[in-house]
């Protein structure tokens, strides 16, 4: 759960159609953003139907960077007010929907990057843009050798030879 | 609360890191640890030196599983391995082919061998392992069904599936949480391989598949000739069931209860094939009777000779959800006949198809297109409104066949937009079409019916307009059939057909030898020729999309390319397009300067909602 400070309303202009939010990076920066832009994420959503029950507004921190946090509200500008299905909660579990021509890209960023927006976009419930990362690095390895996939993704091989020879691992096609 | 990198957790959290350095590690820690020997000073017997030699053997084989574990928790640390297992079995499960590309390269299956990490979390992803082929070896396919862990699966066995004992066993072992079972492949058009093992299979699926939601046996050599006791009469959630060729399906009213999607089609050289009995109308009448549920119906030469009129006894079928119904008997008064049985909700689509004989003459041919012309013109109450001629010489590769369409509207190809009147749709097989004769007949035979026409299946290029010696189609043979008619004011064209427009406004698409498209006038061509239809008035393009670049069938464009042609076609006829519509088109990298443009030389510009054209 992320830390809630209380703020006062001349921080963050709660009232009318356009209601802000206060986000608080891990590096302690002050975003100020549109609630409607970040309606996409449900964890944010929860947060807000929170602060209505208690009629009370917070920042709400987050653990992540304001780099990071920048790019997933970039993603959520972009797509805000489109509908897509893998965020309908109403919605069966996504599948392999077609990759999306912005968000490839979007996702156009280092390997690093990349898995901070993924464990961001994870954090606040953007199922749409989990999808779309687990895509691109899924990208990544498709198609590379063992060696490449642990080269790509900075893991060593640490199977003992009991574990590397299991009849599982013999299998062929 | 996660944080970033591992600098982080080194200092958000308090762990013993051990000595700093690899020496003061070795003398502090690990040396201690080992045997100490020195058979110099103190020399012993050969039992002493064979515990010791069992002794290091044990230090080298842990210090190897000591690097592994330090490799693991090096592995933990790695930022690919903070994502939780949900995240990682989702990025696993874009690894896996999708299951109907029938890609059976097993290479991502090398995601469980990287480390221990990947491994575990692959092996509890059981997503990754249900989408199974029998084209597999036998040992994967009984991996995979063991791994998938009683989540539903999906099985596929195309052509070359080798289908063995073992194999059959495993599908059998796993019925209780299969979803969905495909068995041949109708487009493959080849056969199992192994006839006794498909036999074996439909023996041995007689166990009750509570989740089964679709069966699809295709057979294209092997013919079924017993109904097998397929699932012991028990699979409630079937929803659709797709045969092809196979007719041992056991015509049960018990698998009618959810079935949305019934496919049956023989092909035309099984038909009246006494050695493969096919269902009798009356056994699908009763399962259709039980299917309220049913939306797509497709019957294609499916029942042996129909005789008489109304079957005595039997009440009219109400398949009041029905959306489409193909039905393709081998005369059409069987088919009509099977209309007879079955109500079918004026909304539905209803097609009928008919296979004409290839060595028909074309006297033939043109009768029965006329005959069918002249009922759907004269015949307001007509029951369906369209008619597909398929032109067959070879069953197997009816998709590539030459088709003729009538129907009384094309409500199907532009939803936006009703219209009537008789279309007469040409799907040709591209430039060496060998039914040239054909199509000039069946277009001779229409002479009233062309209030508008669209779809023209034919790739163009510069041979396309040139008139062949071999007697195959071109474009000349379209201009000398619609071209000279003055009645032809409207064209649509869909996304897969951008040449009709371009025959429509005179110009064509061609490649110079550099691979890339232009579109240009044709060459060649005396300038008293003009490949325009003179009353053209309005202009209909589906799901066209508009980009930078040309693409071969004209379905993606650029906006100036469609501007030129409606300005020369403009200049041409003396009179602009009356009304230009861009329905479902969508434009991701027009310039919005040519579309401006392009109102000026059309009288207006009709844009459906559902594109992202901007009207303004």
């Amino acid at each position: 759960m992320p830390t809630i400070v209380s703020v006062d309303d001349s921080t963050v202009p709660g009232e009318g159609s356009s209601r802000l939010l206060l986000l608080v990076s891990s590096d302690n920066k002050h975003i100020v953003v549109e609630e409607d832009i970040m309606s996409r994420s449900r964890f944010i959503s929860k947060q807000v139907e929170g602060f209505e029950a208690t009629s009370q507004r917070h920042a709400i921190l987050l653990p992540f960077s304001s780099f990071v946090l920048n790019k997933v509200i970039e993603y959520c500008s972009h797509y805000r007010g489109y509908y897509l299905l893998e965020d309908d909660p109403d919605a069966a579990p996504p599948g392999r929907s077609p990759v999306r021509e912005w968000d490839q890209e979007f996702l156009d960023v280092d390997r690093n990057m990349l898995l901070r927006i993924i464990k961001a976009a994870h954090y606040l419930e953007i199922k749409s843009l989990v999808g779309s990362c687990a895509r691109a690095i899924a990208d990544m390895i498709r198609g590379k050798t063992t060696e490449e996939m642990r080269e790509i993704l900075g893991v060593e091989n640490d199977f003992t030879p009991e574990e590397e020879h299991s009849p599982s691992s013999k299998c062929t096609g | 609360m996660y944080s970033e990198d591992a600098k982080d957790i080194k200092q958000e959290e308090s762990r013993p890191w051990g000595p700093d350095s690899p020496e003061a590690y070795w003398n502090e820690t690990t040396r201690l640890r080992f045997v100490s020997i020195d058979p110099v000073a103190s020399p012993k017997g050969p039992e002493y030196y064979r515990d010791v030699h069992q002794r290091i053997d044990n230090e080298l084989a842990a210090m190897h599983m000591a690097m592994c574990y330090a490799k693991s928790r090096r592995n933990a640390i790695a930022p690919i391995s903070r994502l939780p297992p949900e995240i990682m079995s989702r990025v696993f499960s874009f690894c896996v082919p999708d299951l109907h590309a029938y890609d059976t390269n097993l290479e991502w299956i090398k995601i469980s061998h990287v480390c221990t990490r990947w491994r575990t979390v692959a092996l509890n992803s059981t997503n990754i392992w249900s989408e199974v082929y029998l084209q597999w070896g036998e040992e994967w396919v009984g991996e995979m069904l063991a791994r998938s862990k009683g989540t539903p699966v999906d099985i596929v066995g195309s052509h070359n599936a080798g289908l063995t004992r073992r194999k059959v066993g495993d599908i059998v072992k796993h019925l209780p949480h299969t979803r969905s079972i495909e068995i041949g492949n109708y487009w493959d058009r080849k056969t199992l391989g192994d006839v006794n093992a498909v036999h074996q299979l439909c023996l041995g699926l007689h166990a009750p598949a509570p989740i089964l939601e679709s069966i699809s046996l295709t057979s294209h050599e092997v013919h079924m000739h017993h109904p097998y006791p397929l699932f012991n009469n028990s699979a409630p959630h079937l929803r659709a069931i797709y045969l092809y060729n196979f007719t041992g399906f056991p015509w049960t009213p018990c698998f009618a209860t959810n079935l949305v999607q019934l496919d049956i089609v023989l092909n035309l050289k099984f038909t009246g094939d006494h050695d493969m009995p096919s269902p009798s109308i009356d056994e699908v009448l009763d399962v259709l009777r039980h299917s309220r549920a049913l939306e797509y119906l497709v019957l294609v030469r499916c029942f042996g000779p129909i005789r008489g009129g109304r079957r005595p006894g039997h009440r009219i079928v109400d398949l009041p959800h029905l959306l489409l119904c193909t039905l393709g008997m081998t005369s059409l008064s069987d088919s009509l006949h099977i209309i007879k049985h079955i109500s079918i909700p004026p909304s539905a689509e209803l097609r009928i198809v008919l296979n004409i004989d290839p060595n028909i003459a074309d006297e033939t041919f043109g009768t029965v297109f006329s005959s069918l012309s002249e009922r759907i013109t004269n015949t307001e109450d007509m029951p369906f409104y369209e008619v597909i001629v398929r032109y067959s010489d070879d069953d197997e590769h009816y998709d590539e066949d030459l088709e003729f369409v009538i129907s009384r509207s094309s409500d199907g190809l532009c939803d936006t937009q009703t219209r009537h009147g008789l279309f007469l749709s040409l799907c040709t097989g591209g430039t060496n079409e060998p039914h040239a004769d054909l199509i000039k007949s069946a277009m001779r035979m229409l002479p009233n019916a062309m209030g508008a026409l669209f779809h023209i299946g034919m790739s163009m290029d510069r041979d396309t307009f040139r008139p062949r010696t071999d007697g195959t189609f071109c474009v000349q043979d379209w201009l000398d059939a619609f071209g000279s008619k003055t009645d032809v004011h409207t064209v649509y064209t869909d996304r897969n057909d951008g040449t009709t427009f371009c025959v429509a406004l005179g110009m064509f698409m061609d490649a110079e030898g550099d691979g890339v498209w232009r579109f240009t006038e044709e060459p060649d061509a005396p300038a008293t020729r003009r490949y325009f239809l003179p009353k053209l008035s309005s202009l209909t393009l589906y799901e066209v999309h508009f980009m930078e670049t040309v693409w071969f069938y004209g379905y993606e464009l650029p906006l100036y390319v469609l501007f030129v042609m409606c300005m020369k076609a403009r200049q041409r006829a003396n009179s602009p397009l009356e009304t230009l519509h861009l329905v479902s088109c969508r434009a991701p990298d027009a310039d919005w300067g040519w579309l401006k443009a392009l109102k000026g030389v059309v009288g207006s510009i009709e844009l459906s909602k559902d594109g992202d054209l901007d009207p303004d």
